[in-house]
């Protein structure tokens, strides 16, 4: 034995001591863990130090200012506070259940490369450190590039940090093939509408002046189901100082029950309840001439074109009694200009969308409101210089959900856009992305990235995306969960949430336009990293580090904040930076300024750009396809507690809403055969069935749709809470109608027939699917 | 249509595990309630009817132990440092506890007997009547009706009475048959009085009715069955004890219900 | 004195369960079980329709069912009108669930019941209950009753017709619902429901 006596000594020793130790500490333990009936509760986490740390919420894209409270080195809570304008101190359910999301413990953790030799879909995984992961996406992308150029690799983004993912990385990759599903699914009408009426988007917050208007008519806008946060509050505060309220759903839906009129509107016809709205205005002089004469052009082509559009002939088509639309008409002629028919999220329904917001906004331009105190307001995004580095090779292409793009220059050395051509409009549509994929026209799209876009959940023709998927050479998901879309791609990278990042600035056109920044509360849990940390290695290892300059995030901002004279540290302290704004024609014009941006520097009634380009220069009617006998039209909107496909997996959201249900109304499920609380199938044309999804029998929604709340039906076997649970609507949209004018796709030309007798699922309470019941 | 973002906790809050310390309870009590009358007549056996008592309350201690949520806080101590008189469960807890103690020392057969008795008249009478008691408190629960505070005595005395049978205790074969009677007299009360009494109270006869109606009047039936078995102890025994059984059991479970949560 | 109450304006509240939420995270209030919940429900037929959204929670009863029933003396009464637990003199038997009329009360996993408690270690910081803070339809209002100018009791002196939840049970509710939106007031339990849809 080659110890000597000393060392011996000393390690017997130090055993001794460890066993000492060891023993006092198990007694003690075991002394702990005999409960005293005389000892206090255990500590609250709000009975001890909490630290605050200035954020803004992510559960939803509406980027509310939050207070993230940290106690024991664990977010508990989410608060709204009052420096910042659009949280104002409140916050939605989403927002505040939004934590327990960091804390799933179905989180993606650490980079997975999808083992060699098995399918996309198949589920099979290895874990990767980051470099391995990376290196590989690089490696293939390199192969891509070579053999069919950097532009057949697309990207898909949705979040804070798309921006990197399909803006940024995109353009120094050369890349025009970059789109947003909030532009093409959901907002992008409204956009190309506005551009071409009034020649400036609608900011990602929807501009209407709702502290200063006295009339509200609201189209298929479900403001309560959608919740928000401070265009619920300003909704709520306008109903409480008396503004009156008009909603057109099909739907009794929250807002509706609000409302002083509810018109119960036949689906797909709400062009010709505005059109008629025009009628009445025009003809009966109830519009501002004033407003009309200084602003607009072609209003006398307009006098023309609604002719025809009487009340009796919508009427027949809406649905709604002729007097009502006149009676309505009226109304918010008395109340003009503090009358309002706002613009709605998500416009992409029949595939005539543009021309509907055109002729939504038209009526809001009879009535004066635009640029006026109690309509649209304007605004602009506070100006930040960028992070000084070279130019980028391509202009970043996907736009904001403001949808405007960088059209691909005729002398550039990049091809342009995959959808160019297929619609007038020059932003990117997501879905249009995909068959280029399977059919290699106009070129290949031979590689993907999806950052925070559920491919499954968003996009419709859901098994066209499969096969789609499957031809691809590189398919990467950046993620948060293992949603069932992730599970496909051959490299994962998993995210660090919101509550553990550092992200852009958030530049937010608004009345008062604001800055707020996001700043990490807790350490990045596992080994997950923020998007910008992705973008940069990725970057790097794709040779563009020139164009990541940055030594980090905090580098990054205090450089971006330091052009506006303030630094990293002064928004850490303070949240948000809010600005003056420009709200009204008259702050414009007191400067002899222009808000407008049309080339003839007016409301364009009349577009002569629609005209030459072969679409009608005003608004028209085009009857949507009916659903055959036996099915009904599919319509879906939101829950309050839940985010697009997102929110699914978080155990306080789920416990409050687990599972959606669809919407029969009452003599339809008596013919059917279906009561309340039943479970059934959905089922379309192309064969795809839905379910088993839970009936809601009831007396809100006309006989002639169907109703869910969007997000449901996940068969994501690795997200415990969200699998298997209710019926999704983009699964059973298995078509959709291009609006030609701005890309957008229309998905409310889906019918779907109710099959009764569907065996009841038994799902387990969210309370027995979670190990720890705590909400974080 | 009603739409619920989160529940209420209108499920049920007692279990299957409480319907035996209803049925312990009743013995507990009931034993006691013989036990007493037993130290006051100096009979024979007080002694071991004492033993038995304390048994019963053991065994009903440790079933209320078991099905407690708070099982290991061990919190139970306070039930015996406050002074709660307007809780029937404190009533309760402290009926069993001066029984356990009175016949405690009745079968050690030391110190004054008629103190013993006396301490029991009163462990026994509170024992046996705060389960009805703990149910009808609830105004807010329409199938736990004051007509309870009775039913519930007499069907532990049912209970006891039919288990003193069984071990051929002599005096029993008097009592089952009144004792029965009498519990399904008040049984038919008690129906009669939900079927025709306030909304809130048809509601609640309605529901009873659709959630274990023919069980409950099987149960009556039972009750009503010694009065023809007279022949056969052993049934004679054994169908009240069911009987009695049942429609507490009955009450206890669907009773929880309130007409409000959803 | 002090003597808490709430009332929430029922022509405003959209039944978002933002309150729901930010109840369950300020109070590490268990998957599973609400402190506080929403009940949305339909009246009428098609198209004369009326929704009442209505978060129910502890009422904070005047004269409180749950209290007496308690045998270990946990459940009481703040000096300002608070109905609070003492959670570690729980024994957890649930005789003030049974007695509560609203359902207010429910059993924590740990083994006690728990409830809202009008977060009183906010309102110890000067702060309003975390419910009436985050509400975006600031339907919610909170205060001193005995406060003529207290934010809950001046709306409730604003409303146009004040409710409480099942006042036939005599309990004296502190949270108050204004301005409900049917004209029998409020829908009471799902059998009424249904007989008032039958009525229309
Ligand atoms: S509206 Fe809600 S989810 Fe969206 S950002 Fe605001 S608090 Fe978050
Ligand atoms: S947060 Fe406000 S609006 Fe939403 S359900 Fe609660 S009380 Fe109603
Ligand atoms: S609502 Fe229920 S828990 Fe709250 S004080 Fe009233 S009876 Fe007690």
């Amino acid at each position: 034995m080659g110890m000597d006596r000393r060392e011996f000594l000393k390690l017997s020793a130090a055993s001794v001591g460890a066993a000492t130790v060891a023993g006092q500490a198990s007694a003690q333990s075991l002394l702990d863990r005999i409960p005293n009936p005389f000892a206090p509760m255990p500590p609250q986490w709000f009975d001890g130090d909490v630290e605050t740390v200035y954020s803004y919420c992510e559960n939803c894209f509406w980027k509310c200012g939050i207070e993230v409270k940290v106690a024991g080195g664990k977010v508990r809570k989410v608060d709204g506070y009052a420096t910042n304008p659009k949280s104002r101190g409140m916050l939605c359910p989403r927002g505040q259940g939004a934590p327990t999301q960091t804390y799933d413990p179905d989180r993606l953790k650490r980079p997975l490369i999808r083992v060699e030799g098995t399918e996309r879909g198949d589920g099979q995984y290895r874990e990767a450190s980051w470099d391995e992961a990376l290196d590989y996406i690089a490696e293939k992308m390199f192969a891509i590039r070579d053999e069919h150029g950097p532009e057949s690799v697309a990207w898909f983004g949705h979040g804070s940090g798309d921006k990197w993912f399909a803006s940024y990385l995109p353009g120094a990759w050369g890349s025009p093939n970059a789109a947003k599903p909030s532009v093409s699914l959901c907002t992008g009408p409204r956009e190309t509408a506005s551009q071409y009426t009034f020649g400036r988007g609608i900011s990602g917050h929807e501009q209407i002046d709702w502290s200063e208007t006295n009339y509200i008519v609201l189209i298929g806008h479900h403001i309560g189901e959608d919740t928000h946060n401070t265009q619920l509050q300003d909704f709520a505060l306008a109903l409480k100082r008396g503004a009156k309220l008009v909603v057109a759903d099909p739907r009794f839906s929250t807002a509706a029950a609000k409302a002083n009129d509810w018109l119960p509107v036949k689906p797909g016809t709400d062009t010709a309840l505005l059109l008629a709205w025009m009628h009445v205005l025009v003809t009966e002089e109830l519009y501002d001439a004033a407003y009309v004469e200084q602003y607009t052009l072609g209003f006398d082509r307009l006098v023309e074109h609604v002719q025809p559009y009487t009340p009796e002939w919508a009427a027949e088509i809406t649905e709604i009694p002729a007097d009502t639309i006149r009676r309505i008409a009226r109304e918010m002629a008395e109340h003009a200009p503090r009358a309002v028919i706002p613009v709605s999220r998500h416009v992409v329904w029949y595939g005539n969308d543009t021309q509907r917001n055109r002729a939504l906004y038209l009526v809001n331009v009879l009535l004066g409101n635009y640029g006026k105190p109690g309509g649209y307001y304007f605004c602009d995004a506070p100006g930040v210089d960028a992070y000084p580095a070279p130019d980028l090779p391509l202009a970043p292409s996907s736009g904001g959900c403001g949808g405007s793009t960088t059209d691909v220059e005729a002398d550039s050395p990049f091809r342009d856009s995959v959808d160019r051509g297929l619609f007038y409009g020059s932003a990117t549509a997501v879905q249009e992305m995909i068959p280029p994929m399977l059919t290699g026209e106009p070129y290949p799209i031979k590689g993907l990235f999806s950052y925070g876009v559920n491919l499954f959940h968003s996009i419709p023709k859901v098994d066209y995306t499969k096969e789609a998927l499957k031809q691809l050479d590189l398919y990467v998901a950046i993620d948060v969960l293992p949603m069932e879309h992730v599970m496909w791609a051959d490299v994962i990278l998993p995210e660090a949430t919101y509550l553990e990042r550092y992200d852009d600035l958030l530049l937010q056109s608004y009345k008062t336009p604001f800055i707020a920044g996001r700043f990490p509360a807790i350490e990045a849990m596992y080994d997950t990293k923020p998007g910008w940390w992705i973008a940069k290695e990725l970057g790097e290892k794709l040779g563009l580090g020139e164009y990541f300059p940055w030594e980090d995030m905090e580098d990054y901002l205090d450089t971006r904040l330091r052009t506006i004279g303030s630094d990293l540290e002064e928004l850490r302290q303070q949240g948000t930076i809010v600005r003056r704004g420009r709200p009204y024609f008259a702050d414009y014009e007191r400067f002899n300024r222009n808000p407008l941006g049309t080339p003839s520097g007016k409301i364009e009634i009349y577009s002569e750009r629609f005209a030459d380009a072969g679409f009608d220069p005003m608004p028209t009617y085009e009857p949507t396809e009916q659903p055959p006998a036996g099915s009904y039209r599919l319509l879906y909107g939101r829950s309050p507690v839940h985010t697009f496909a997102r929110t699914h997996n978080n155990a306080v959201l789920m416990d409050q809403h687990g599972e959606n249900e669809v919407w029969i109304a009452t003599k339809e499920a008596e013919r059917l055969g279906v009561a309340n609380g039943d479970y059934v199938y959905l089922e379309n044309d192309a064969g795809v069935r839905e379910g088993p999804v839970k009936a809601a029998v009831t007396e809100r929604i006309r006989h002639d749709c169907v109703y869910i709340v969007h997000g449901f039906g996940h068969k994501a076997p690795l997200m415990r809470l969200a699998n298997g649970r209710g019926a999704s609507d983009t699964a059973l949209q298995s078509s959709y109608t291009l609006d030609p004018i701005s890309g957008g796709a229309g998905l409310r030309n889906n019918f779907v027939r109710v099959v009764a007798d569907a065996p009841n699922p038994n799902h387990p309470p969210i309370k027995d699917l979670v190990a720890d019941r705590s909400p974080v | 249509m009603v739409e619920w973002y989160g529940l209420p906790w209108s499920q049920h809050f007692w279990h299957w595990p409480t319907l035996f310390h209803f049925a312990f309870v009743a013995l507990a009590g009931g034993m006691a309630f013989v036990t007493m009358v037993a130290t006051l007549r100096d009979h024979p056996r007080k002694r071991t009817y004492a033993l038995i008592t304390m048994g019963l309350i053991v065994l009903d201690l440790f079933t209320l132990w078991v099905e407690s949520p708070a099982r290991w806080r061990f919190t139970h101590v306070w039930l015996f440092l406050a002074f709660t008189p307007t809780s029937p469960i404190w009533i309760g807890a402290w009926g069993l506890i001066t029984s356990m103690v009175a016949s405690f020392f009745v079968w050690l057969d030391r110190g004054p007997r008629q103190v013993w008795g006396a301490l029991l008249v009163i462990g026994s009478s509170l024992a046996l009547v705060y389960p009805g008691l703990a149910l009808s408190v609830n105004v807010n629960r329409p199938i736990w009706s004051m007509i309870l505070i009775v039913l519930f005595p007499l069907t532990g005395m049912v209970t006891v009475t039919a288990l003193a049978m069984l071990f051929k205790q002599a005096w029993a074969k008097a009592f089952i048959t009144p004792l029965s009677l009498a519990s399904a007299g008040i049984g038919v009360l008690y129906l009669w009085g939900l079927a025709t009494g306030v909304p809130e109270a048809q509601q609640g006869f309605a529901y009873l009715w659709s959630h274990g109606g023919p069980l409950f009047l099987v149960g009556l039936a039972l009750l009503v069955a010694p009065a023809f078995l007279r022949r056969t102890p052993l049934l004679a025994a054994l169908v009240p004890f069911v009987g009695a059984t049942v429609v507490r059991s009955l009450i206890v479970e669907i009773g929880q219900h309130q007409f409000f949560g959803f | 004195m002090t003597r808490y109450a709430m009332s929430i304006d029922l022509s405003a509240c959209v039944g978002c369960s933002a309150c729901s939420v930010a109840c369950t995270m300020e109070n590490d209030v268990p998957v599973g079980n609400h402190r506080l919940w929403i009940r949305n429900t339909t009246v009428g037929t098609f198209p004369n329709l009326t929704v009442e959204f209505r978060p129910e929670q502890c009422l904070h009863c005047e004269n409180p069912p749950c209290v007496p029933v308690c045998p270990t003396g946990c459940c009481y009464v703040t000096d300002d009108g608070i109905v609070d637990i003492d959670e570690h003199q729980c024994i957890a038997c649930g005789a003030c669930i049974a007695a509560c009329p609203y359902d207010a009360r429910s059993m924590h996993p740990d083994g006690y019941v728990t409830k809202c408690n009008f977060c009183r270690h906010r309102l110890e910081e000067g702060k309003l209950p975390a419910c009436v803070e985050t509400c975006p339809t600031l339907c919610r209002s909170f205060g001193d009753l005995d406060d003529p100018n207290s934010a809950v009791s001046i709306a409730i002196r604003e409303a146009d017709r004040v409710d409480v939840l099942r006042p036939e049970q005599g309990t004296g509710p502190n949270l108050y619902y204004l301005n409900a939106p049917s004209s029998f007031g409020l829908t009471s339990n799902i059998w009424d429901v249904k007989h008032e849809e039958g009525a229309h």
